[in-house]
């Protein structure tokens, strides 16, 4: 250290530390869900001799990747301390216009892919105003939108499925690259672009920002309200595209797509490390919070436990995944107490 | 002063104090005795120790090794029988249920003296009791939040008498209060130690320490450094003691000016700010000083960008400025360092690489995307440049101390070399030793041809350092001052509207 | 700036109102109706089901022969508080007649046993209520529906061989019903096991179950669902598996649904099991004017049928006929 002219210390700005502390908290948030869904496979293997076939861990990825794309989206609305509900209608009307405006309407499919992507961008927008210009609660704001989307889906359905589906969805569940189904490889191209968008992008390091502490985001100069805004989009087109992929999956137009699944997203979401209150949250956690989730179905079909018991087993395992956030303080700090002694 | 006799017993004896968390060293080996019917000041750095040692007294924190006994008797380390051990602690920021009542406040959580029943004209009956001797005129239906900062705190002095304190802890007391608030409670605090009573006082302020101590005790790094009768302390000397090191003085005022960076005309905003208009030219340190709501803050506000004026208009370097957002103020090169580090300032969670680079993110970017390596090269610039103190520059910034966090805040604005830089207490809440840098680089912007405007409460820190002083009371300008004017008494008179001059 | 987005957003709330009340068989629905035996209410639990869109079809064609005052629909969604509260409502309104069909048929009592107070009488459709008392009701064979469909799969299947029921919800009143009618028949052929799964009446659950149990044992025969919704999610699940229904595996239903019809035509579903919904819903709303003139109401049970390939194009399934 040398003092300059005007008597304050310098530094060399070589000597600065700039690599992370090998911080083992993070780590093991991580690596805890790892840890909670590699027990539990375990257990699962030890109880069903299916369970390890590459046949049912593909048919669980597969399962689990429509949860996992809307997880993805659902994560930066919650990053951004916001809650979307709404993810539990957009697929249906997605769903029923992707289908409908083609057997119905005879217009082309790309055309109706477009609409009902398009009507997902504006339900996103909807909610993104909703709350960040008129003040809304997103709790309140998106639960109306959620109503209104369900609503307008069953509406313009009749209230009844729409079959059949115009062969683009058959090719589109069918449809896979060296044998893995395009739904899993959506899901990984999407968290990809997701990790991305939120470690290397203005737009992410904005969004931790802005729900870590919205108004010293303000302050420090961050326009909350488009960050928000987008945040709200994003989870829309996710819930689009989740949409159009249940189209596929179950080969119709119906406005009973994806009812009820908008809890289960935000388990997902949270159960992998991102933070109600904001500011905290990852990809890896979010994909494997939504395996975690489809693993407990798959014990249940495996193992046919009995209907009542299926949500005790759910809410057992969400528990102990939270358990495990607490645990991994104390062991953080067992950790840096070896490291001072 | 009181005269305690120092052949009676301490009514606090802590011996070899210890406490250790994974990582730190919160208590090295702490001395200190307190006597029932004194005053006793503990006073020392932000991270010495004085948090930590008032959780042990209090019961929050079980010491490792030590020794801390009350009347003579082992402590029990937990909050309750620290309580009925008669020890009360009252806190900087205050620890009221805002939607109970003041008397459900004071008496809390001893809703009856006995049995199951809630009498209110009994529990009124007990508050009442408690609050005479402190304060009067309190409405004591009236619910908690309805008090200002002074007579919360009267209502949680009386909660301690209340429940038979022997031990009063006060924790930087005077930080939210008025000159007269201060002064009743100096009253307060020296007729409770006429009655008998233990004093523990922790403070930044030395003036206050020498008006009310009895004895001192001075800790650094998590160690009592001395003891003694506070007649044997010059503040020097305390200063010396906390620190370890000579404290350099303050710098000196910059003589070099330049033209006028900053023009504000006829700022209005409701009652808060009215018709306020002034300049600054680059180099020049503006202070703009007032009693507590006099509309310091808002002004800083407005010009900033994030509070929208009624009327007036704001220019930098001769170009008007659109004041639409904090966004649009920061375009136009405006900075400002928030009073409130943890509301408005830090993103406790990210990291301070993260915090730094928060308001330069264009800048480290292209196309949206970031680049990794512009961002650590920012703060490592960052870290030599104002020598932030961190294990790294992916230490969670909520890990580092309030100064520390403060030369981050700072760091956003000097690496944008912002026009116009303006702070808002910006020493609140750091101890002397980073004070003094804080002044340091407060100097350096303005070398470097910044226009600062510098909110401060602490007229003894500013004078040195500003050349000009806007005086604001009731949210008008009702002063400007050029150094050759002013006066500690000056300043206060016009801020308090006993003086009706103003100067051409 | 704020008021213009609060106005804006108040018309495009509105807007949107009125599209979804204009778009198609609306929730709530009041005609006038043609004569003065009173106002009727018809509260259906939910009209998410084709069978349930069905019997609204048949209520509202034939309640508009029938001389009632006024004739209001209803869904309580699936939602038994609701549907109280919409019977509360109906009866303080001045409704003569209530027609409903039963969400959770103990949950129901309280407000059958408040319009038996109020004098005003109750026919239910669709299902029955545990207590309280009913001027008559409209309910499809249940039981018999699970039989006819035990009795085709276990001849298909030659008597031989292990069988995947997918039902409605535990304790559901169809569901109950189905199952045990089915059980017990398929009881009568010693050579057919039975894997019961509940699959809520979900397709998407109903998809899942089935490639996980057959993924863990492949040597099924037979899948019967309860509902006709479900199929599809069968038949997805079926081609992940990789087997063909129809030669691998042989798929049933139950409800007749137009949509089962042409997956009995293309011959992915070997047959499902109709009831008529239509006949009900008209069924019903008869009985009800036949009470409210002074006549006796009866319970009703309408029977199953059988559709295979050989009956599929027969016009007086509810399936063949357009839905209004």
């Amino acid at each position: 250290m040398t003092q300059t002219t005007d008597g304050a210390l310098a530094v060399n700005e070589a000597a600065v530390t700039t690599r992370r502390r090998f911080d083992p908290a993070r780590l093991l948030q991580d690596q805890g869900l790892i840890v909670v869904v590699l027990i539990f496979g375990l257990v699962l293997s030890l109880l069903s001799p299916t369970f390890l076939t590459p046949t049912n861990l593909m048919n669980l990825l597969l399962q689990a990747s429509t949860l996992g794309v809307m997880a993805l989206g659902m994560t930066f609305v919650i990053i951004g301390a916001g809650i979307d509900l709404s993810v539990g209608g957009i697929p249906a009307i997605v769903s029923v216009l992707a289908v409908g405006l083609v057997v119905r309407g005879e217009l082309p499919v790309w055309f109706a892919l477009v609409v009902a992507i398009g009507v997902g961008i504006v339900v996103g927008l909807a909610n993104g105003f909703a709350i960040t210009k008129l003040g809304i609660a997103p709790l309140i704001a998106t639960l109306g939108t959620l109503s209104i989307t369900i609503g307008l889906a069953f509406a313009y359905s009749g209230g009844t499925s729409i079959v059949p589906v115009p062969d683009f969805y058959n090719l589109l569940r069918r449809a896979n690259m060296f044998g893995i189904p395009i739904n899993i490889i959506i899901l990984a191209v999407l968290a990809v672009v997701t990790h991305f968008v939120l470690t290397r992008t203005t737009f992410g390091r904005s969004l931790y920002a802005v729900g870590g502490n919205r108004q010293a985001a303000e302050m420090a100069g961050i326009r909350t309200n488009r960050v928000i805004l987008f945040t709200y989009v994003i989870s829309a087109v996710a819930a689009s595209i989740a949409g159009i992929l249940f189209t596929a999956r179950l080969a119709s137009g119906s406005p009973q797509t994806g009812i009820g699944i908008e809890l289960t997203v935000i388990a997902a979401v949270v159960i992998g490390g991102t933070s109600l209150f904001g500011g905290r949250g990852n990809v890896l956690g979010t994909v494997l919070g939504a395996v975690l989730i489809t693993m407990v179905t798959n014990a249940i079909n495996l193992l046919g436990v009995p209907t009542a018991w299926d949500r005790v087993l759910l809410g057992v395992v969400i528990v102990i995944a939270a358990l495990l956030d607490v645990f991994r303080l104390r062991i953080h700090e067992r950790w840096m107490s070896r490291k001072a002694s | 002063m009181g005269v305690v006799a120092e052949s009676t017993p301490p009514l606090v004896h802590i011996e070899d104090v210890v406490k250790r968390f994974p990582g730190v060293v919160a208590l090295g080996g702490v001395h200190l005795d307190l006597y029932a019917g004194e005053v006793h000041a503990l006073i020392g750095e932000n991270g010495a120790g004085k948090s930590s040692l008032i959780k042990v007294l209090s019961g929050y924190y079980t010491p490792d090794s030590g020794v801390v006994e009350i009347a003579g008797k082992p402590m029990h380390h937990s909050v309750a029988s620290a309580r009925s051990s008669g020890v009360a602690t009252i806190h900087q920021e205050r620890q009221l249920i805002p939607d109970l009542t003041v008397a459900e406040n004071v008496v809390l959580p001893h809703w009856t003296p006995s049995g199951v029943w809630v009498r209110p004209g009994e529990l009124q009956r007990r508050a009442a009791a408690a609050l005479a001797t402190l304060v009067s005129g309190v409405n004591l239906s009236a619910p908690a939040r309805t008090l200002s900062p002074a007579v919360g705190q009267m209502v949680e002095i009386a909660r301690g008498l209340a429940q038979n304190a022997q031990i009063l802890i006060f924790d930087e007391p005077t930080t939210a209060l008025s000159l007269a608030e201060r002064e009743r409670l100096f009253e307060t605090i020296e007729r409770l130690r006429a009655s008998g009573l233990a004093i523990l006082y922790v403070s930044h302020n030395l003036e206050e320490v020498h008006r009310l101590a009895d004895r001192i005790t001075v800790m650094r790094n998590g160690r009592t450094v001395e003891s003694a009768p506070a007649t044997e302390f010059t503040t020097q000397r305390m200063v010396q003691l906390m620190v370890g090191r000579d404290v350099r003085a303050l710098p000196a005022v910059n003589e070099q000016l330049g033209e006028t960076v900053l023009s504000a005309r006829g700022l209005s905003r409701g009652r808060r700010v009215r018709n306020v208009s002034f300049d600054v030219r680059a180099g020049e340190i503006f202070a703009l000083v007032g009693l507590e709501g006099s509309g310091r803050t808002e002004v800083a506000r407005t010009i900033f960008g994030i509070d929208r004026l009624d009327s007036g208009e704001v220019w930098v370097h001769g170009r008007k400025v659109d004041l639409k957002s904090a966004a649009s103020g920061i375009e136009a090169g405006i900075g400002l360092v928030p009073e409130e580090r943890k509301l408005d300032g830090i993103f406790p969670i990210l990291s301070v690489r993260e915090n730094i680079s928060i308001s330069l993110l264009s800048w480290i970017s292209r196309l949206g995307v970031l680049s990794i390596r512009k961002d650590r090269a920012l703060a490592r610039k960052s870290f030599t440049a104002l020598d932030i103190r961190a294990g790294s520059t992916e230490t969670e910034i909520g890990n580092l101390s309030g100064g520390n966090q403060q030369k981050v805040i700072l760091a956003r604005w000097m690496n944008r070399e912002c026009a116009v830089l303006i702070l808002d207490e910006p020493t609140k809440g750091i101890d002397v030793g980073a004070k003094a840098e804080i002044y340091v680089l407060i100097k350096r912007a303005a070398e470097e041809g910044a226009a600062i405007v510098l909110i401060s409460s602490d007229l003894d820190e500013c004078l040195p350092v500003a050349n000009r002083f806007g005086v604001m009371r009731a949210g008008e300008l009702a002063a400007v001052l050029e150094r050759t004017e002013i006066s500690k008494e000056r300043i206060i008179s016009i801020a308090t509207g006993d003086h009706e001059r103003t100067v051409a | 700036m704020k008021h213009t987005a609060k106005l804006l957003t108040l018309g495009a709330v509105a807007a949107l109102t009125l599209a979804g009340c204009a778009a198609g068989p609306a929730d709530g629905d009041s005609n006038e109706g043609s004569g003065d035996l009173g106002d009727v209410a018809f509260l259906y639990h939910t009209l998410e089901f084709e069978f349930m869109v069905g019997i609204q079809a048949g209520t509202e064609e034939c309640s508009a022969e029938l001389p009632f005052s006024k004739t209001t629909i209803l869904s309580a969604q699936a939602n038994s508080n609701t549907q109280v509260t919409q019977f509360q409502d109906q009866l303080a309104a001045g409704a003569k007649g209530i027609v409903f069909s039963p969400n959770v048929s103990a949950e129901l009592v309280p407000a059958v046993e408040a319009a038996n107070d109020a004098g005003v009488p109750v026919i239910t459709v669709d299902s029955l209520v545990a207590d309280g008392e009913l001027a008559g009701s409209v309910t499809f064979d249940n039981v018999g529906g699970g039989a006819v469909a035990a009795d085709f799969i276990a001849e298909a299947l030659k008597d031989e061989g292990k069988v995947l029921e997918l039902t409605g919800p535990q304790g559901a009143f169809h569901a109950e019903l189905r199952h045990q009618g089915f059980i017990d028949q398929i009881g009568t052929f010693p050579g057919v096991t039975v894997e019961t799964r509940d699959a809520h009446f979900s397709a998407d659950e109903a998809l899942s179950i089935t490639v996980d149990v057959l993924t863990d044992d492949p040597d099924y025969q037979a899948i019967f669902v309860h509902t006709d919704g479900m199929l599809r999610g069968v038949l997805s699940a079926l081609e992940q598996l990789g087997l063909t229904p129809g030669e691998d595996v042989i798929v049933v239903g139950l409800d007749g649904t137009p949509e089962a019809l042409d997956l009995v035509r293309d011959g992915s579903v070997a047959a499902t099991v109709s009831a008529d919904p239509i006949a009900m819903g008209c069924e019903a709303a008869q009985m009800m004017a036949k009470v409210l003139e002074g006549g006796e109401g009866s319970d009703v049970l309408v029977p199953a049928t059988l559709v295979t390939t050989e009956n599929v194009d027969d016009a007086e399934l509810w399936g063949n006929k357009p839905l209004g």
